[in-house]
């Protein structure tokens, strides 16, 4: 395939549109965003299931989709990243295995908000408990989101190349979001303040950091493939 | 500085990505430090009474070990620029004290700890064991970092690769120490 | 062969020193809260400028840095303060 390739700049793209389509299935649609407080009775949390039944529905639909459509982008970024290691590539490799991870937990999230909504006859102890799992499925990525991002980081740090496949920069950008991921790991630890999974740091500032990292990849990795990094020694 | 870095406008130390890590850190522990002082002001009467369980003393001893290890580091990046043997044992003098804070800081913790306050005690606990644990997460990679400079060093002490590893290595352990003495005011002090 | 123990970066880790020592005894600074915020920020653009060397790093780096220290000082003081 040609290194300029239309197909390349595809997948890139697809990154944007994957993430627009997790955005429209969580906000309007299903009315995740911001999450519900994890300190609600289990009756509030089921009547909530109830009265926004066809959105939650619908979201899961975009949510488990975009959670798929991320793919290709991942690929396109994976390719990247071989290109940076060469034939040797135990990164490349890991990138790929931590990022199919968790993007697979993104399309069970949708799956058991889609659940939870599905019957609403069903006792609010049992919405409650597939919300729960839920919002953990949603959020717990960033485990493997910050293992990726170093992952990805070192990477891109370790080019040699005088002029590097991908900027420098990039590869620090993807250190510091990692590392403002990390409070995400502590969820499960409270039910309300600024860590617990609609938190301000454990759940807004990931969020926006996770959509920089985004817009910042695909500027840079479409960059990239305009000046055909791919196709340098 | 050069004059000719003078004229052409700057020296960056370490390298230029670096600080794009650097900033963006400054950005969001400056967010953290926002969310604390929100916090604060709404629940002023229980954070006072938990600041107050603090230990103060090791809080101020932690400090000057970071300011201290942050003296030895600049001396090491100054040594290595002008090639001076004396380079490699600054940097492991601050290594070992950037490694007293980490002791401290257990020590602190298992004591807190043994006394019932733990990390869900109140939300000022919440604050002070999550922002000094994601500040010691920082202080263990600075280590990392560090030691691996150390490493760079040739029999002859010196630095074969020039001083950017160095300087970068500096300039992040100097953010950790910036962003303690923030830490140091705010829980313990105010 | 410059002295390590006579040299400019000294001297700023002297200031430091006293700084903190200084915020910690209250009874000096009459339990100021605003002053020994004021002073901890103070350490930091001393930090920034001295020993990460900021005081010589391109204007537009060095005063990103400084706008960051006064904003962000500025708000905490008016959360804590005001």
């Amino acid at each position: 395939m040609d290194t300029k390739s239309t197909t390349m700049k595809l997948c890139t793209y697809m990154g944007a549109l994957a993430g627009t389509l997790m955005f429209v299935g969580i906000w309007p649609l299903a009315r995740m965003f911001p999450p519900l407080d994890p300190a609600l009775p289990v009756a509030q949390v089921a009547d909530y299931y109830r009265a926004h039944q066809t959105g939650i529905l619908v979201g899961g639909i975009l949510i488990t989709s975009a959670s798929v459509l991320f793919f290709p982008f991942l690929a396109a970024v994976a390719t990247f990243l071989k290109k940076i290691e060469g034939a040797i590539s135990p990164l490349t490799w890991a990138f790929v295995m931590i990022f199919a991870y968790g993007f697979v937990t993104l399309f069970f999230a949708g799956l058991f908000f889609t659940v939870a909504a599905y019957r609403t006859d069903r006792p609010d102890a049992e919405i409650a408990m597939l919300s729960d799992i839920a919002f953990f499925l949603f959020v717990m990525p960033a485990v493997p989101a910050f293992v990726q991002n170093v992952v990805t980081g070192v990477a891109i740090l370790q080019d040699k190349r005088a002029r590097p496949i991908l900027p420098r920069w990039l590869g620090y950008m993807n250190l510091w979001t990692g590392l403002l991921l990390l409070p995400g790991f502590a969820v499960g630890l409270f039910k309300t303040g600024p860590f617990a999974w609609n938190g301000v740091l454990a759940f807004w500032v990931p969020a926006v950091v996770f959509g920089i990292w985004f817009n910042l990849m695909i500027v840079a990795m479409l960059a990239a493939i305009k000046r055909d990094a791919l196709a340098e020694a | 500085m050069t004059t000719a870095e003078r004229r052409s406008g700057g020296h960056v130390p370490g390298e230029e990505g670096l600080w794009v890590f650097i900033g963006g850190d400054l950005v969001v522990f400056a967010v953290f430090f926002i969310t604390y002082a929100v916090a604060h002001r709404q629940e002023y009467a229980l954070f006072e009474a938990s600041r107050r369980l603090l230990d103060r003393q090791l809080g101020l001893l932690n400090t000057l070990l970071l300011l201290t290890s942050s003296l030895c580091m600049a001396q090491a990046v100054a040594a290595v620029r002008r090639d001076d043997r004396r380079a490699r044992p600054l940097l492991l003098a601050t290594i070992a004290l950037g490694s007293g804070f980490v002791v401290v800081k257990t020590f602190e913790y298992a004591a807190k700890i043994s006394h019932g306050f733990t990390l869900n005690t109140n939300s000022f606990s919440i604050y002070y064991y999550m922002f000094t644990a994601i500040h010691l997460v920082h202080v263990l990679i600075g280590l990392g970092v560090l030691c691996f400079a150390a490493s760079r060093f040739d029999k002859a002490g010196r630095m074969p690769g020039g001083a950017a590893l160095i300087e970068g290595s500096g300039a992040f352990w100097h953010l950790v120490d910036l962003l303690w003495i923030v830490l140091f005011a705010l829980l313990y002090l105010l | 062969m410059p002295s390590i123990l006579a040299n400019r970066a000294v001297l700023v880790w002297a200031v430091l020193v006293a700084a903190t020592l200084l915020s910690f005894e209250t009874t000096v600074l009459g339990n100021s809260g605003a002053v020994i915020l004021v002073v901890a920020f103070a350490k930091v653009l001393l930090v920034g400028r001295e020993f990460m060397e900021l005081r010589d790093a391109p204007a537009p780096m060095l005063w990103a840095f400084q706008s960051w220290v006064v904003a962000v000082c500025g708000v905490l003081l008016a959360l804590f303060f005001a």
